[in-house]
């Protein structure tokens, strides 16, 4: 009687535990692949910011053949471009320091390219030129997917933090180690709108 | 004195009545703008406002319906007087993501936008076409054939040239397959294996409808071998049908009345009509989009 008791109780046990790893197991592929989603998203960021960056040297090109003089407006977007390029976030430990390091240096590009742009209309040539035009758009273009990455790039992490900070996954997350992440703020650098300087 | 002030009256009140009018062009959203693709698979043009011609809006669905079955892009292009918020942009993106424009695994979708008030306009790309159609080729597209069209309020022309210019670009393209064809192919698929299922239905019951139950045996294999016309009254015919059993080769003979017709295959027409009208409206059938992205890709602005 007592060993069929214990084996009860042994059985009941172990069912528990099973059921315990393979909730933890699919919590953690769960939340696994949504981390996956977010350094994707992560890369996607990247690779406009990037963009943004190898539209440069084109630009200011086009633009110092109609406005060589305008030397300080060069400097500053040469300056912001190498600046930036020296700030990475690697998407596996990304704090909150270094997104707006990264942010920050960002924002520096986006006020230094408005500034470009803003002379620009100082001088009619210049804007009637079809190749500057088209460089323009691919500007805009790449502004516009910077935008919709970080969208992605915020849908992202929000998507996995709910997920991490929620009952009972919340559990599992603090086992294995999965972090809140956190996403671009609205007001800091880059999404800045560009101030025209006069 | 009277009726001249009834004649300021009627002034003001026809002034006010334009001002409203004037004020009344539909300021679209994406929820609000008839998708007519959805309604019939072969258009593309959302023309609400009736701006475009329907000349036009024929010749441009024409070509991307070329589009569609040569290079598998699904073209949106939207014409109307004001869309909300007065930017083409957000509301072409909106519009995307919405209805996922393009195919799912390619993302080849494409929206137009041209908004006749607020004087605004967009082409916008799906990811997958960015590189087909880049920023800097849209734009350029934009400058040389839509804007000078626009400029002179010539919509029709602007937007047509604008899609033609397009469509060699798209055209030009050799990376395009026509296995990038719209995933909805699926939806066109379930359709002709319903309208397949539907015929063999209909004619496994009109055979099956031949055989009827043989008084002799009782198997059901009694059917109609012969039949001969006898008189028509009170506009029914007779006729004499011959029935044999395929089991027991039990025979009957049997008199039979039915409605007297004009024509002898008048039933059969109407069936056949039916059938392959149904079958023939294929353009009628609504289509739908694959639930590609867009990433922000394209060129637009004001002219």
């Amino acid at each position: 009687m007592n060993i069929s008791n214990t084996l009860k109780v042994i059985i009941a046990i172990a069912a528990i535990a099973v059921f315990l790893v393979g909730c933890g197991a699919t919590k953690y592929n769960a939340m696994v692949n949504q981390e996956e989603e977010v350094s994707k998203a992560w890369n996607n960021v990247e690779t406009q910011y990037q963009r943004r960056v190898d539209l440069i040297p084109n630009l200011v090109n086009t633009v110092k053949g109609y406005a060589a003089h305008e030397k300080s407006t060069f400097e500053a977007v040469i300056a912001a471009r190498a600046k930036a390029t020296q700030v990475t976030v690697n998407p596996e430990n990304m704090t909150p320091e270094k997104l707006q390091q990264y942010q920050a240096a960002q924002g520096e590009i986006t006020s230094a390219l408005g500034r470009l742009i803003a002379i620009s209309e100082n001088y009619p040539d210049l804007k009637a030129n079809e190749n500057f035009q088209e460089l323009q758009a691919q500007l805009e273009g790449t502004e516009n997917r910077i935008n919709e990455s970080r969208n992605k790039f915020n849908a992202a992490v929000k998507t996995y933090n709910v997920t991490v900070r929620t009952f009972p996954t919340n559990i599992f997350a603090n086992i294995f180690g999965f972090d809140k992440k956190n996403g671009f703020e609205a007001e800091a650098g880059a999404s800045k709108a560009p101030t025209v300087e006069f | 004195m009277r009726v001249q002030l009834r004649y300021i009256f009627l002034f003001v009140i026809s002034l006010l009545s334009s001002r409203i009018a004037a004020a009344d062009a539909t300021l679209w959203t994406p929820e609000t703008l008839p998708m007519v693709h959805l309604q019939d698979a072969h258009k593309w043009v959302c023309n609400p406002d009736g701006i475009l011609s329907p000349a036009i809006v024929d010749s441009v669905d024409n070509i991307i319906n070329h589009l569609n079955q040569e290079k598998g892009i699904e073209a949106v292009v939207v014409v109307v007087k004001r869309v909300e918020g007065g930017d083409c942009y957000t509301f072409g993106m909106d519009l995307s993501r919405k209805y996922g424009i393009g195919s799912k695994n390619y993302n080849t979708g494409l929206i137009v936008i041209l908004s006749t008030e607020d004087r605004a306009y967009q082409i916008l790309t799906g990811t997958g076409l960015e590189g087909t159609l880049p920023d800097a080729i849209c734009k350029r597209i934009e400058i040389r054939k839509m804007i000078p069209k626009m400029k002179q309020q010539d919509w029709d022309y602007a937007i047509l040239e604008g899609m033609k210019a397009i469509a060699q670009y798209i055209d030009g393209d050799d990376s395009l397959l026509k296995d990038n064809k719209n995933d909805d192919a699926e939806g066109g698929w379930a359709a002709i294996f319903f309208m397949f299922f539907f015929t063999f239905a209909l004619f496994y019951l009109l055979i099956l409808s031949r055989y009827r139950t043989c008084p002799n045996c009782g198997k059901k294999r009694f059917y109609a071998t012969q039949q001969t016309y006898l008189y028509t009254q009170k506009r029914t015919d007779y006729y004499r049908v011959t029935y044999i059993c395929s089991h027991c080769k039990h025979t009957e003979n049997k008199i039979e009345r039915r409605p007297h017709q004009d024509d002898d295959n008048a039933g059969g027409a109407i069936l056949g009509g039916t059938i392959l009208g149904s079958g023939m409206r294929g353009g009628g059938f609504g289509g739908s989009f694959g639930g590609g992205s867009f990433g922000g890709g394209g060129a637009g602005g004001h002219f």
